[in-house]
């Protein structure tokens, strides 16, 4: 997994690449907590991701929960069909912000 | 000369007799020497009284004082002396004493008159002869006879003197004193003797007379029960050895009670024998025969199945095979060649079993067999067929039968069925039953019209042809195996090889009825198309292994062989991110709860059912993720949390999850439909 980060604005880009599951969720939960903090308006760049385990879910409620409690926004963006059913069956298309 | 052995009843009853008379004998013995001896006895004893009574009168007591004080024998004492002298000799006394016995232990005596019996062996003693004699019994006796007046009688037998009676009574005087004591003794010794002689006599004659009885108790009871017996008991015991021929010495018995009826019971027994084991054989010989043509032409139906499975061919693969339910059957398959690019199949199942259907099948089979080989259509060779046999067919015997041509270059199966089970055809990955609306039987009646059907096969697709033998096998309960069972036999076995598949169904069929005879034939034919080329990898089946410690840092090799395996069997991409979700949540619940130091990773991979089969095995504490209640997904953001979702996303994402404890280990599979 590789995770490219570049600022648009009032808005930090992650875009990240491969498969998140339990071995590269730590990086990507350091990544995200990192670029949480440094602004208010996060977008998590999908596009090349294969898949992502409850690891990646995991940290993706955790940063959402971040984001909202310090009054941001954290948008998922290019979201591939098969994550996307992943984020249907486990009802977190309810609980996150994708575009 | 040996003594002929004693039958054992002969035995037992000469002992009983024996026991029986000398216990009768000693009870009159014992009766008879009572009466003796009690009759000897009051003689003797009435004798002795009367004798010392009588002696007694001829005494004078008063006299006796002055003769013991004088010491001197006057005229009168020797008068009294020469009585009873004259008592000895005449009654036979051994002795006869008038004395004195002193108190108070009475055994200081002073004799007065003492005659002996003349050439006895005692002698006199003299008038004043003084002697202290201690003798118990007589001494207790004197005293009785002193101090009370008593008249004693004693009896004394076998002392050193012989056996004797004594008779003691009181001498009195003119006042009524008791001043001396008479003492008369007689010898018994000829009652002894006579006593001796009666019981040699009695024991003797008892003794000759029970063995005269026993003897002629047992001559009569050998010759009147014992002998019939044993000769019936020899006969019996000797009618096998004579061959079975029945005895006709038992008919000459001469009784006249039951031994007669039982000898001839056993005679009639033995005639009859006889006569059934005649006609036992001539049944058994008849059935050997019977059984011996029938084995042949079971082998003669066998050879003509087909048995060559074409190995040389890759472009497909066939396995039949047909259990009677009795020697021979009435159901028939086929299969052949027509040419290099068409495949004859046929499955039948002839009405009614045995013989007369393995008959008929023979017909039939030969019929299609060679209209098949003349280029014919399925539909000709049927309707040929069955007007052929309806001719002449006065039994009404008919057979259904499923027909189908295949055209190997394009996988097009032209087919027709007279009222056959429709067969499984196992297209895609699904199977599923080859339904068509059957035409009627052949054989049934004659101008029928056969309609062809159509069904194009591809590479992978497998055809399973059977007859009822199969789906009407029943259990001890009479349940029937079933189009249900059948089905899930056939998903069992998908991609299987055409003979594999052949004898799963068999196995399954077996489990089913158990220990119930099997009632009808079973026949199974199984197919399956490798396409033109025969490109299909022949071994649609992968079974794979792998082994590492329980490390986090092992997931990743565990996931390249998964990976690789999937890909070599050309895994959908969805399907193979799915099962690799898959494997991370479940390792990383292995790596977080179970403190296994060790992960086996089993697949199999079946390209018939186009599944996959991943078992994870590890060596930790029991733990069953399944056992976690779903976690709530409708929930809001703040309210949730990440737990639980792994294995959620597992049972959601997958075909079927399972979990088990085995050997000590956590067993959890998954399967995943790998068709996209």
């Amino acid at each position: 997994m590789t995770i490219t980060q570049f600022e648009n604005g009032d808005s930090l880009t992650l875009a990240v690449e491969g498969i998140i599951d339990s071995t590269t969720a730590p990086d990507f939960e350091k990544e995200m907590l990192a670029a949480g903090g440094k602004t208010k308006n996060l977008v998590v760049n999908f596009a090349k991701v294969d898949f992502i385990s409850s690891a990646g879910l995991r940290v993706l409620l955790l940063s959402q929960k971040k984001m909202a409690a310090a009054a941001g926004k954290m948008t998922l963006v290019n979201v591939s069909e098969d994550v996307r059913e992943v984020f249907e069956l486990t009802g977190f298309v309810n609980v996150l912000d994708i575009a | 000369m040996r003594l002929k052995k004693l039958p054992v009843v002969t035995k037992k009853v000469v002992a009983v007799a024996l026991v029986v008379g000398l216990a009768l004998c000693t009870i009159v013995f014992a009766a008879g020497y009572w009466a003796f001896s009690k009759q000897f006895e009051t003689q003797y004893d009435s004798s002795i009284r009367s004798i010392a009574s009588a002696a007694r009168e001829c005494l004078h007591p008063d006299d006796f004082k002055r003769y013991l004080d004088s010491g001197e024998k006057d005229s009168a004492y020797m008068q009294t002396f020469a009585i009873l002298q004259d008592f000895v000799d005449k009654f036979d006394l051994n002795l006869l004493y008038v004395s004195k016995v002193e108190p108070p232990d009475y055994t200081r005596i002073t004799y007065i008159f003492n005659p002996v019996r003349k050439g006895g062996r005692w002698s006199e003693y003299p008038l004043g002869y003084f002697e202290t004699y201690v003798e118990p019994e007589y001494n207790s006796s004197a005293k009785r006879v002193v101090e009370h007046g008593e008249v004693i009688v004693r009896h004394t037998e076998k002392t050193r003197s012989g056996s004797h009676i004594t008779a003691m009574y009181p001498v009195l005087d003119s006042s009524g004193k008791v001043v001396a004591v008479i003492g008369v003794q007689k010898s018994i010794q000829e009652y002894v003797s006579a006593r001796y002689s009666f019981v040699n006599f009695v024991v003797t004659t008892e003794i000759v007379f029970a063995l005269l009885l026993v003897l002629l108790f047992s001559s009569f009871f050998n010759r009147r029960v014992i002998d019939p017996i044993m000769l019936v008991t020899q006969e019996a015991s000797q009618f096998v050895s004579r061959g079975g021929e029945p005895s006709d010495k038992l008919l000459s018995l001469k009784n006249r009670d039951e031994l007669r009826t039982l000898a001839e019971s056993v005679h009639r027994m033995e005639t009859d024998i006889k006569k059934h084991i005649e006609e036992l054989s001539r049944v058994t010989a008849e059935k050997e025969r019977f059984e011996t043509e029938l084995g042949i032409a079971s082998r003669i139906q066998v050879a003509m199945l087909p048995k060559v499975t074409f190995p040389d061919r890759a472009d497909f693969d066939l396995f039949a095979t047909m259990t009677p339910a009795k020697e021979v059957g009435g159901d028939l398959y086929d299969y052949f060649l027509i040419d290099d690019d068409h495949l004859l199949l046929v499955v039948g199942d002839v009405s009614g079993k045995g013989i007369p259907a393995a008959l008929f099948m023979v017909v039939v089979k030969t019929l299609i067999h060679s209209y098949a080989e003349q280029q014919m259509s399925p539909s000709a060779i049927f309707e040929t067929t069955n007007d052929l046999i309806c001719r002449g067919n006065s039994l009404g015997y008919f057979i259904t039968c499923w027909l189908g041509m295949l055209t190997l270059s394009t996988g097009e199966m032209k087919f027709v069925n007279a009222g056959h089970n429709h067969p499984v055809l196992v297209h895609g990955g699904e199977a599923a039953f080859l339904k068509t609306k059957p035409n009627f039987v052949l054989g049934g009646m004659d101008h029928q019209k056969y309609q062809e059907h159509t069904v194009t096969l591809v590479a992978g697709d497998a055809l399973f042809l059977y007859t009822d033998g199969v789906t009407e096998a029943n259990n001890a309960q009479r349940e029937l195996f079933g189009d249900k069972r059948l089905m899930q036999a056939m998903d069992a076995c998908m991609g299987e090889n055409p003979e594999n598949v052949c004898k799963n169904v068999m196995e399954r069929i077996n489990t089913f009825v158990g220990n119930t005879p099997q009632f009808d034939d079973i026949t199974m034919l199984s197919f399956r198309y490798n396409g033109k080329e025969g490109t299909l990898n022949r071994n649609t089946r992968e079974s794979l292994e792998k082994t590492m410690e329980a490390r986090p840092e092992n997931q990743a090799a565990f996931s390249s062989f998964v990976e690789e395996a999937l890909d070599k069997h050309q895994c959908p991409r969805k399907a193979k991110m799915q099962i690799l979700v898959a494997l991370d949540e479940i390792y990383s619940n292995i790596m977080k709860f179970s403190g296994a130091n060790q992960v086996t990773i089993a697949m199999d991979i079946n390209d018939g059912s186009f599944t996959a089969k991943i078992t994870f095995i590890d060596n930790g504490a029991p733990y069953d993720p399944l056992k976690a209640a779903d976690p709530d997904v409708t929930l809001a953001a703040e309210d949730r949390n990440a737990g639980g979702l792994g294995i959620f996303i597992v049972k959601k994402t997958m075909d079927g999850v399972s979990y088990d404890r085995k050997n000590n280990c956590n067993v959890f599979t998954i399967e995943k439909k790998l068709d996209a």
